[in-house]
């Protein structure tokens, strides 16, 4: 360890002639050294998101959910009536005469039943993101997409 | 077992029959954007306002593609 700089004398209570060191050289450098290795959490703006989407359409891999995002959006509204169908049978199969819920894989089984004469390749992928629209979408983002179609027009 | 509020389900189903198939692809492409950047980045702090304008802005503009133009961009890129 390098000695710290003297920056003057005194002469303590045994009459002894003392340094003074300059204080807080090696205190200061840990402190920036561990600003430096401190983990800094990136905060996700609208710009910075806005190049990870664009990023994401280069690569093959999502435009190929894209693409069987398409095919399964476009087959849920071909066979609404269906689905709607469905929809009044668990209302009506519930305790109490109407159900309040309905388990998803009863519902996913309807609902591919209801597609799957309308995806063919890639039937996987579809059945994926039919699964996971349906199962992981919230009330709140089905009301942000109605009302941002609404003022779209 | 999950479970899905038949509420939820029936947001869904009025939202399609209201906005018609372009409503549907929105609905869809959103959630799809949605899920695929917070699953890139799990421990990131993600303005949801942010997000969600984005991605509805975004889905609305490919919802207007059809699945012809997805698969043209897909043979371009060689896949």
């Amino acid at each position: 360890m390098a000695p710290r700089r003297v920056v003057g004398f005194y002469t303590d209570r045994r009459k002894r002639v003392r340094p003074i060191t300059k204080r807080g050289g090696h205190r200061g450098f840990k402190k920036l050294f561990k600003f430096v290795l401190k983990k800094t959490k990136k905060y996700f703006d609208e710009p910075l998101l806005r190049s990870i989407i664009n990023s994401f359409l280069r690569q093959t891999p999502f435009l190929r959910e894209l693409h069987s995002a398409f095919v399964v959006a476009d087959a849920v509204y071909t066979n609404l009536d269906l689905i709607k169908e469905s929809y009044n049978s668990y209302q009506k199969g519930g305790l109490m005469g109407v159900a309040k819920e309905v388990r998803s894989d009863a519902l996913r089984k309807d609902l591919l039943v209801a597609i799957k004469g309308y995806v063919d390749r890639n039937q996987d992928s579809s059945f994926s993101i039919l699964s996971m629209v349906i199962e992981r979408i919230t009330e709140e983002e089905i009301k942000y997409v109605r009302d941002f179609l609404e003022q779209a027009g | 077992m999950s479970e899905i509020s038949l509420n939820k389900l029936d947001e869904i189903i009025s939202l399609f029959q209201k906005h018609g198939r372009m409503g549907a692809r929105v609905l869809f492409i959103f959630k799809l954007l949605k899920e695929r950047v917070k699953g890139s980045f799990p421990s990131a702090t993600i303005d949801e306002d942010a997000l969600n304008r984005v991605c509805i802005q975004k889905a609305q503009e490919l919802a207007k593609l059809g699945v012809e133009d997805i698969k043209k961009i897909l043979s371009r890129l060689g896949a």
